[in-house]
């Protein structure tokens, strides 16, 4: 009986964590990524926290201002992330290595995305206390939900990042191009995530806001999807 | 008689634009054989190697790995080879144990953790395993780039420039590294400008000019001061001749 070929490459799942692990490994040890998103976060939630003082903020609603500002903020502060996450490859080349890997292409996107992702998400649980803070509202109180709109439109943004990232590093243009991709394309999500926020904040059950949330979740599949097909030919040259 | 080639390329041609990099070039290499591609700055190796190791996709020709169409088969293709480059490929804020076992798993390399340390004790670089590739030579990190694209233990090794920048020792170390791996009877694709290390290392020569295979021969055939002169004579005619162009 003939013995069973030796597989390759590792399973989709297990290149994806391969791949997700040694990008959060390396963040971990510079923090590049992180204390630079960190470092203009915090500027920019103070800037509006000057802009907005608490008369202000009480008067039109916490709700009304605080999902705006957040989900901005978020926004940009990615953009570090997803444009670092290809910088390191393009340094030594890596990311030639990784396309001349036998792994599924779409396990190296995957792969980038949770890292990314994971980052996105920890500098989330660093700024909304913060907010809560800053804005005067209690956090604890919407905790679960927001945690959950919070969940839902960072994977997309964080799968479309991860994409844009690529293609701007692959044609040689840096965080301009990301951001100038990025944010048209991110638009529906980002709208849907400050219409959730505000809602959440409100009080309301997330019922209340079912359509937006369907909304999020069908972009991330989507995006995901494109991104998986697509991808191959962003890396190649 | 010779066993069916490993590479068999005909008519490759890429072309970026009007600028045509290679232009239809037919080449085979048998299993176990080590080619040394010899040409002036802008020859067209580094696309040709890039192309042979699937890593850069041809404008036109066809190119069967193992008797494969790497286009079909292209994730048991990447997995026969290894490759050299220009650029080291590695993370710098990794160590060098973290990088050679992170690119065993992404080829699912048996037993990668002593397959990593076999690497690294033959290519001199044990006792920096632990240490970040950052603070590593321009020659250690050539020597843990080679451990990189052996990792996996491929069949075909393409080495695009690999004694550029290399102190004497790394170099020594890289040159018995490649003999050994002769003696395994590896597939070798070696770009060099170094006429005499590129002879002492391969079976057979190849000249690449203006994208075109200029001439060929057999290594062991070749003598030394008349192949020098005979390759600078050549190169001489194909610049005079793009001159004239």
């Amino acid at each position: 009986m003939s013995r069973p070929a030796r597989p390759v490459s590792p399973g989709f799942l297990r290149s994806s964590w391969i791949v997700a692990s040694k990008d959060l490994r390396l963040e971990g040890r510079t923090l590049d990524a992180i204390s630079a998103m960190a470092v203009f976060s915090l500027i920019v939630l103070t800037v509006f926290n000057f802009a907005f003082d608490l008369t202000t903020v009480r008067s039109v609603g916490v709700s009304k201002l605080v999902p705006g500002v957040l989900w901005t903020t978020f926004a940009f502060a990615a953009i570090i992330a997803f444009a670092r996450s290809f910088q390191t490859e393009k340094f030594r080349d890596s990311l030639s290595a990784l396309v001349l890997s036998p792994v599924d292409r779409g396990a190296l996107f995957a792969g980038k995305a949770l890292a990314n992702f994971v980052l996105v998400l920890v500098l989330q649980a660093a700024l909304l206390p913060l907010s809560a803070i800053f804005f005067d509202y209690d956090l604890l109180a919407v905790a679960a939900p927001l945690l959950f709109v919070v969940v839902l439109h960072t994977l997309g943004i964080a799968e479309l990042g991860t994409f844009f990232a690529a293609v701007a590093v692959r044609v040689g243009r840096g965080e301009a191009l990301l951001a100038t991709l990025l944010f048209p394309v991110s638009s529906p999500l980002v709208i849907s995530a400050v219409k959730c926020t505000s809602a959440v904040l409100e009080g309301k059950p997330l019922a209340s806001v079912q359509q937006w949330l369907l909304v999020a979740a069908g972009f991330d599949v989507l995006y995901f999807l494109v991104a998986l097909v697509t991808f191959e030919y962003v890396v190649e040259d | 008689m010779n066993a069916r080639p490993i590479i068999e390329a005909k008519g490759l041609t890429k072309r970026y634009g009007a600028l045509v990099a290679l232009d239809g070039v037919d080449l085979e290499v048998q299993p176990g054989e080590s080619l040394a591609i010899f040409g002036p700055n802008g020859a067209g190796k580094t696309t040709m190697t890039r192309i042979l190791a699937s890593s850069l996709k041809a404008s036109a020709g066809t190119l069967r790995i193992a008797g494969r169409d790497p286009r079909v088969h292209d994730r048991e293709t990447r997995a026969m080879i290894g490759l050299i480059s220009h650029q080291t490929f590695l993370y710098d804020d990794l160590t060098a144990r973290e990088n050679l076992l992170f690119f065993a798993r992404l080829y699912a390399a048996h037993d990668a953790e002593a397959r990593a340390d076999t690497l690294l004790r033959s290519l001199g670089l044990i006792d920096r395993a632990e240490d970040l590739v950052r603070t590593f030579s321009r020659g250690m990190q050539q020597r843990l780039s080679l451990a990189r694209s052996l990792i996996h233990e491929p069949q075909i090794v393409f080495l695009d420039e690999p004694f550029t920048g290399l102190d004497p020792h790394a170099a020594t170390v890289l040159q018995c590294t490649l003999e050994r791996l002769r003696g395994e009877r590896r597939t070798l694709l070696v770009t060099t400008h170094d006429l005499g290390r590129g002879l002492d290392l391969s079976d057979r020569w190849v000249i690449l000019s203006k994208g075109r295979l200029a001439a060929q021969g057999l290594s062991r055939e070749a003598d030394r001061a008349t192949f020098e002169s005979s390759y600078f004579a050549h190169l001489a005619a194909s610049r005079r001749v793009g001159a004239t162009a």
